[in-house]
């Protein structure tokens, strides 16, 4: 009633007196504002029965009109009056004490506004980032306010123009006085602050950049405890993002997520300096990553566990939806998404701080928790802890924390690796498990590796192969002339270098299969047909049943290595490696050993007869990862069937041929033979094609076969799984060519 | 309310071009003249009905300021739709789309489907932009395209519903592999697991998108 009368007599007043200045407007909103507080004190009239809003509203609309009709870079009267009478000192006490009661979030809203609206930079201006600093540590104050969304509001706007322009985040940065009172009270929320008054501005912009080396260890506050670099400095918005972070509205916790996204990007390194030593940032975001991980499904299928996908913001899950998939999907979600989120301001993040998340998240969440559940002896446990690492490594893309990742699993050793070698513990039980008695952890462990092979860190596949092919041991250095090569080429004059990759592609070729009969990176044409043709030999034609179910040859294989190889081409591109082989001295070693990871693969390799039908297609799609590598010392030895080896080495090839001798040992003992794979074959294709949609595991599913139990084929033979595992090596063999073309094919158009 | 489908859009665009004012009126069917910045992200839905089928949009409504431009990026990742807006009365909005474009390019997944929107048609008088540059654009880049008005909801509602036609003509055609969440795409609870695609338009049986 009351406001309805005022407004009425306020339009009166504009009506009759419309020459009234800007100014002389603004100061009478403001005059009324004040005037409230004179009239109705002890009067608890909530805000939206009075004019408050109102008046505020009016006074930014005001303030806009003058910017819009004032002259670039000058300060209006309003702004003037604003800034001279303290106004935002003033609304900031009245909000604080929120009274009348919902003057908070008005306060916030007039903040909000005067901020985003106003182009000029009002916010470098002392008494504007005193009052919004004073603010901003208002915020966050009370978990679930009802002034939550105002809060997340005004302190997004603040961060946005800190991002914008960068400087300002120094404002907002406080520094205690050197004596450690001084420093206590600064961090209590209503002390006097150390920067009072006009002219601090520039001080206060000064003082932190001096400060990251005055590395002070006598800290107090609970706020330093996070780095022994603490210097009691305090990050006001960061620590109130971080409380409203917590929000149970999932707006305003997305929101307080993007704020702190922009607060660690910045790319002044006082702030960065700041928010790794004196804000529970890294140990906060850790330390929720932990918990969401605790709360994680104890029983889970691998199928959904693959399936579930989060993104970090979009991901909204309830506990209904919960209900109608898997038990604990919403927890799944919400652990996949935060480090879905830590990982994405990771990528985003200025550098410091992102090294310093990632260590975080290494220390305290891989090396105490992850570890041990990893290497628990429980088979059940180890499994599951082993199915969550590798669904967190393939989420993980940001540099820096799949590279703590990578070491945490393979340690930092870059050198060849010795035999016997047992650390780092993690890395040699997983690599162990991959031949565990039980299927389930070695199939588990070997998924894992082969995600590690998919992962852009030059370190994994160092670490893992090529730091025991650099020195090229395995390769037997007496010159042989190869039987067959072109003989015409071998009159061409072989005065180059191995390793001279100037000349003209044609010469190159030329030179190299003379000086390395064995099939070279730079083979002919002729020669990639012949590595093609040694795989595709290697199961006699009785026993390829894939001609009898309208399979056709490794062509299939083709459009597939080659897009995968393009993939990984674009990966490795920036590691550099050499285009031939090469031999590194530092990797030299007195006897060839091919290092663990490979020995186990070499190993499983021979056994593929006796292993299930799973655990082979998960093998071949470990090697094929190996293989489609570009790198040409790896290519040689995994496929380069004339490539003539030391004493004692063992090459993939070698393996392949034991297996095919045995395989022909039991076509003998077994006159059916192909017409029994012929079966095992159809059967397999035929549940393949049933569940050729919703079969969750399609993505994993190698040579359109299905992974899923199906039953005893053949009643006559012992074990099916035999079978199955012929099959298997007959597709390996037709993969493996088509890389290999693939590769060779990539060599010969490379640009010279 | 039961959906057979959930698609998540994004809309992108620099400031000030309207972004928030189409979610608005899309869902709220109102128009608001003074909008505040968007500050981080909103977030909008509305169910919609194709083909007979009951389909729910989640519309995540972006920040256009520089300063959000890397966190925005990482929106794009779960979107099955995004309509890209600029201004038909900017000309400078008109030319940022390249970079917008790039950007959603980039950390899209390769399906997602973009609407390219000039809005505020309404602003006839200031028209900076020809409707056919808007045209041509959108046929270079493979986008549909559509001018809009969010005062006056001219072609509001169709620009939504067009893009989730397109979404869903691509399900049908099995381009979006609807089992993989990544997509931006989910089964509404009545549809659970059922394995069979939508039968309607022909498409299902083949299997263009298998192996």
């Amino acid at each position: 009633m009351f406001s309805k009368f005022s407004n009425i007599l306020h339009n009166a007043v504009e009506a009759l007196a419309p020459q009234l200045s800007l100014k002389e407007e603004f100061v009478h909103h403001w005059k009324s504002v004040t005037a409230f507080f004179m009239d109705n004190k002890g009067q608890k009239l909530p805000i939206d029965q009075t004019q408050i809003p109102e008046h505020l509203e009016q006074m930014v609309v005001l303030l806009k009109e003058e910017e819009l009709n004032a002259e670039l870079d000058s300060t209006g009267p309003c702004m003037e009056y604003l800034l001279q009478h303290k106004l935002l000192d003033t609304l900031y006490s009245l909000g604080r004490t929120d009274h009348p009661p919902g003057m908070k979030q008005i306060v916030l809203q007039f903040f909000t506004k005067l901020l985003s609206r106003l182009k000029q930079p009002i916010l470098a201006h002392v008494s504007v980032h005193r009052a919004v600093n004073r603010l901003v540590k208002a915020c966050g104050e009370v978990q679930a306010a009802p002034t939550e969304s105002e809060e997340i509001q005004f302190l997004c706007t603040v961060c946005s123009l800190i991002k914008s322009t960068p400087y300002l985040v120094n404002f907002f940065i406080e520094v205690p006085k050197l004596n450690s009172d001084a420093r206590i009270t600064s961090l209590t929320k209503d002390a006097p602050r150390p920067e009072t008054g006009a002219g601090h501005m520039t001080q206060s912009a000064d003082i932190p950049a001096n400060s990251p080396d005055t590395c002070t260890t006598h800290s107090t506050s609970p706020n330093t405890a996070n780095g022994p670099c603490s210097t009691g400095r305090n990050f006001s918005p960061m620590n109130s993002l971080l409380s409203l972070s917590h929000s149970a509205d999932s707006r305003v916790a997305v929101k307080a997520c993007e704020g702190l996204m922009l607060c660690s990007s910045l790319p002044e390194e006082t702030a960065a300096l700041c928010i790794i030593h004196d804000t529970r940032f890294c140990t906060e975001m850790t330390q929720r990553l932990i918990e969401a991980y605790l709360k994680l499904p104890a029983f889970i299928s691998p199928a959904d566990l693959e399936n579930a996908e989060a993104k970090w913001g979009l991901d909204v899950i309830t506990e209904s939806e919960d209900h109608k998939t898997f038990l604990g999907k919403r927890h799944l979600v919400s652990f996949l998404s935060w480090l879905d989120y830590c990982d994405q301001l990771i990528s985003i993040a200025n550098p410091m701080v992102a090294k310093s998340l990632a260590k975080s998240i290494r220390e305290l969440f891989l090396n105490v928790i992850m570890e041990p559940s990893v290497l628990q002896a429980s088979e059940a446990g180890a499994t599951l802890a082993t199915a969550y690492l590798n669904r967190c490594l393939r989420t993980v893309c940001s540099p820096e924390l799949l590279s703590e990742f990578c070491f945490f699993i393979l340690g930092h050793e870059r050198l060849p690796e010795q035999i016997g070698e047992t650390t780092p513990e993690i890395r040699h039980r997983l690599i162990e498990r991959c031949n565990h008695l039980s299927e389930e952890l070695s199939l588990v462990t070997l998924k894992l590796f082969d995600t590690l092979l998919q992962k852009d860190d030059e370190h994994i596949m160092h670490n893992l192969v090529l730091r025991n092919l650099l020195g090229r041991n395995y390769y037997k250095v007496t010159p042989v002339v190869s039987e067959e090569v072109n003989s015409a080429q071998d009159k061409e004059d072989n005065s180059k270098t191995p390793n001279d990759t100037s000349q003209g592609k044609e010469d190159n070729i030329k030179q190299d299969s003379k000086e390395k009969p064995s099939l070279n990176r730079s083979s002919s044409r002729t020669e990639v047909h012949k590595i093609v043709n040694c795989f595709l030999a290697l199961l006699p034609e009785q026993l390829k049943s894939s001609y009898q179910t309208a399979d056709s040859g490794y062509d299939m294989y083709l459009r597939d290595a080659h897009k995968q190889f393009r993939h990984i081409c674009e990966m490795t591109d920036p590691w550099s490696w050499p285009k031939e082989p090469v031999v590194i001295k530092r990797f030299v070693v007195d006897d060839f050993y091919e290092g663990a990871f490979l020995r186990m693969l070499l190993d499983k390799m021979s056994h593929l007869l006796e292993q299930s039908y799973p655990v082979n297609l998960q093998l071949t799609s470990v090697v094929a990862r190996l293989a489609l590598l570009p790198h040409p010392n790896l290519t040689e030895y995994l496929l380069d069937p004339f490539l003539p080896v030391t004493d004692g080495t063992r090459t993939l090839f070698a393996v392949f041929q034991k297996l095919s001798s045995e395989i022909r040992n039991k076509l003998h003992a077994q006159s059916d033979l192909s017409q029994q794979l012929v079966n095992v074959r159809r059967q397999l294709m035929g549940t393949s094609t049933n569940l050729h949609r919703k079969n969750p595991y399609r993505k994993t599913t190698r040579y359109q076969i299905s992974l899923r139990p199906r039953p005893k084929f053949c009643q006559g033979y012992e074990d099916q799984n035999q079978l199955e595992a012929i099959i298997v090596m007959e597709e390996f063999c037709k993969e493996l060519s088509a890389i290999a073309f693939v590769k060779h094919h990539s060599e010969v158009n490379r640009p010279s | 309310m039961s959906y057979a489908y959930l698609f998540k859009y994004i809309i992108i665009g620099d400031t000030g071009v309207g972004k928030s004012c189409l979610l608005l009126q899309f869902t709220d069917k109102r128009f608001q003249p003074v909008h505040d910045l968007t500050i981080g992200v909103e977030f909008g839905a509305r169910m919609i009905t194709i083909d007979g089928k009951q389909i729910k949009l989640q519309i995540w409504d972006t920040a256009g300021q520089e300063s959000f431009r890397s966190i925005t990026r990482s929106y794009y990742r779960g979107a099955a739709g995004a309509l890209l807006v600029y201004d038909i009365t900017r000309r400078d909005t008109f030319n940022h789309l390249t970079t917008w474009l790039e950007d959603a390019r980039q950390h899209s997944n390769s399906n997602m489907v973009i609407m390219l929107i000039g809005n505020k048609s309404d602003l006839e008088a200031r028209r900076d932009v020809k409707k056919e540059e808007g045209e041509a654009f959108a046929r270079e880049h493979g986008l549909i395209f559509m001018e809009t008005s969010a005062k006056t909801a001219a072609n509001v509602e169709e620009a939504f519903i067009n893009t989730a036609k397109e979404i869903y003509q691509k399900i049908q055609d099995g381009v979006f592999d609807i089992n993989n969440e990544a997509n931006g795409i989910k089964i509404g609870p009545q549809h659970s697991p059922s394995p069979s695609l939508p039968s309607s338009s022909g498409g299902g049986a083949q299997g263009s998108g298998c192996c």
